[in-house]
């Protein structure tokens, strides 16, 4: 069973067709990439996916249960939307820990084990406010896996990382990949979707089709 | 409640206080207020120094009695709730654990939790603008009883203490009723301004919240018809117009009781109903 589908999504904002017939299903144990020009539609179809956007027509489904409807937020799914947004005052560690409660899923220990896979220092008690935005970028990968979910919505997530953290993503993103997590990145960097989709789309003007790797 | 629900609301609403703990709009709230209770409480705090005599510190429900500290206490609640329903950066990785339900739950009760800090926050100023010139007596006090009851306030310069309130309420009493008022009128409006935002632009909610702030002055204008007062919940802080009586044109304790907590109730009912459709857009702007 597919983790997701989407079937003829339709969204417009005003006059603006920002999604237009979109059907695309994603499989488990699979890296799918989105690319396109800024303004092309890849953070709407991110949103419609999270359940933060509704479309306008059309059925999304994520792990079976339709979120295209009603208020449903998908469960199961680690997102990086945006720029990652964290508690300024406070430690990666404590901040990942706030976070932790809601879903009571994992404990400090696995935490740490999490911030010392994407980079990070776990004992650090350096607020987030004093983060490079590499740091916040690993702190904001970190939020998304911490909890083990089956799907993660990654957007641009090597951005703001150096060679280095671009490698150690990349691994972890293969890594998850291998335990059968559906991935869907976007980003500009060629190289990334490369060497880590095995599926690649392109969106232009809320259109997409799938590319030829 | 499942247990699991509660974890999502206290986690969110636990986030939104952190928030509102480093938030400048917060404290720049609590200074205007501050200034202007000064302008009321410094002559009294110089008077208790002349005298020899210290106050008591029940003064909060006299100064809360003003049109005008009522209107900065509104304007102070807009400046704090302007961008209600409080999107921001972190509120992806919230919404993803909690759901839409839970997190306008924890929103609604971030307001009346804010609304909460910001009233005992006044409290404590009223009473912290007199040190260290406190008596902690349970009564009112000879300050208090002296400035309700002869001309001495206009001789130091500030306003005079309703000696309606000496006779009507004990101190405690007194303090409680109108902090609790004021923190029910407080969380209106913060709550008034959140549902508005949900339905428009983020300016609906401050110009709504504004225009509620500006009431009491409405409400003087019409005194004769009192009908100002009814739709002036700023006016309630002065607890003198909980009318007593069957014979009072002002609005009754059960009509301002009401008008508040249904409101609180059916527009936290709005919201709640609203957000489940809301499409959520992070902003960054305040």
């Amino acid at each position: 069973m597919a983790s997701i589908e989407l079937k003829n999504i339709n969204k417009r904002f005003g006059e603006q067709c920002v999604l237009n017939d979109v059907s695309l299903s994603f499989q488990p144990g699979k890296i799918y990439g989105i690319i396109g020009r800024n303004g092309s539609g890849k953070s709407v179809l991110f949103k419609c996916i999270c359940g933060f956007v509704y479309p306008d027509s059309g059925e999304i489904r994520v792990n079976g249960e339709i979120i295209s409807k009603g208020n449903a937020i998908p469960k199961d799914m680690g997102i990086i939307i945006e720029s990652p947004g964290f508690l300024p005052n406070y430690s990666g560690f404590y901040n990942l820990y706030l976070l932790s409660k809601l879903l009571r899923k994992i404990n400090k220990e696995q935490i740490k084990e999490v911030l010392t896979k994407v980079g990070l220092n776990a004992g650090s008690k350096k607020p987030v406010a004093q983060y490079s935005l590499g740091m916040k970028q690993r702190l904001g990968l970190a939020q998304a896996i911490m909890e083990n979910p089956s799907i993660l919505i990654l957007d641009e997530p090597m951005n703001g990382l150096d060679n280095d953290g671009v490698k150690d993503i990349r691994k972890i993103l293969l890594e998850l990949k291998e335990q059968g997590k559906t991935i869907i990145i976007s980003s500009h960097n060629k190289e990334d979707i490369a060497v880590l989709c095995d599926i690649v789309y392109e969106m232009d003007r809320g259109c997409i089709q799938k590319l030829e790797k | 409640m499942k247990t699991e629900n509660k974890n999502q609301i206290l986690g969110v609403l636990g986030d939104n206080l952190r928030r509102l703990l480093i938030n400048p709009r917060f404290y720049i709230s609590l200074i205007l207020v501050t200034i202007l209770m000064h302008q009321i409480i410094g002559p009294i705090r110089i008077f208790c120094s002349e005298t020899g005599i210290s106050i008591t510190p029940w003064i909060f429900p006299h100064v809360v009695q003003w049109y005008f500290i009522q209107n900065i206490i509104l304007i102070g609640v807009v400046l704090l709730f302007c961008d209600a329903p409080f999107f921001n950066e972190g509120t992806p990785f919230l919404i993803m654990r909690s759901g839409r339900g839970n997190w306008i739950k924890a929103q609604l009760l971030y307001v009346m939790a804010a609304s909460f800090i910001c009233c005992f926050s006044l409290l404590l100023i009223s009473i912290l603008l007199t040190a260290p010139y406190i008596d902690f007596s349970l009564e009112w006090g000879k300050i208090i009883n002296t400035l309700a009851q002869t001309d001495a306030s206009n001789q130091i310069g500030t306003v005079k203490l309703d000696y309606k309130i000496l006779q009507l309420y004990h101190p405690v009493q007194a303090t409680a009723l109108s902090f609790f008022i004021s923190w029910l009128v407080v969380s209106f409006t913060g709550i008034l301004m959140l549902t508005a935002n949900l339905f428009g632009r983020r300016i609906i909610g401050a110009v709504l919240g504004t225009a509620l702030s500006f009431t009491p002055y409405f409400a003087m204008t019409f005194t004769n018809l009192y009908i100002g007062y009814y739709v002036s919940p700023p006016t309630w802080m002065d607890i003198t117009l909980l009318a007593d009586t069957g014979y009072s044109s002002y609005p009754s304790a059960s009509y301002i009781f009401s008008f508040l907590v249904i409101g609180i109730i059916v527009l936290s009912l709005i919201s709640y109903l609203r957000m489940r459709k809301k499409i959520i857009l992070i902003t960054t702007d305040l």
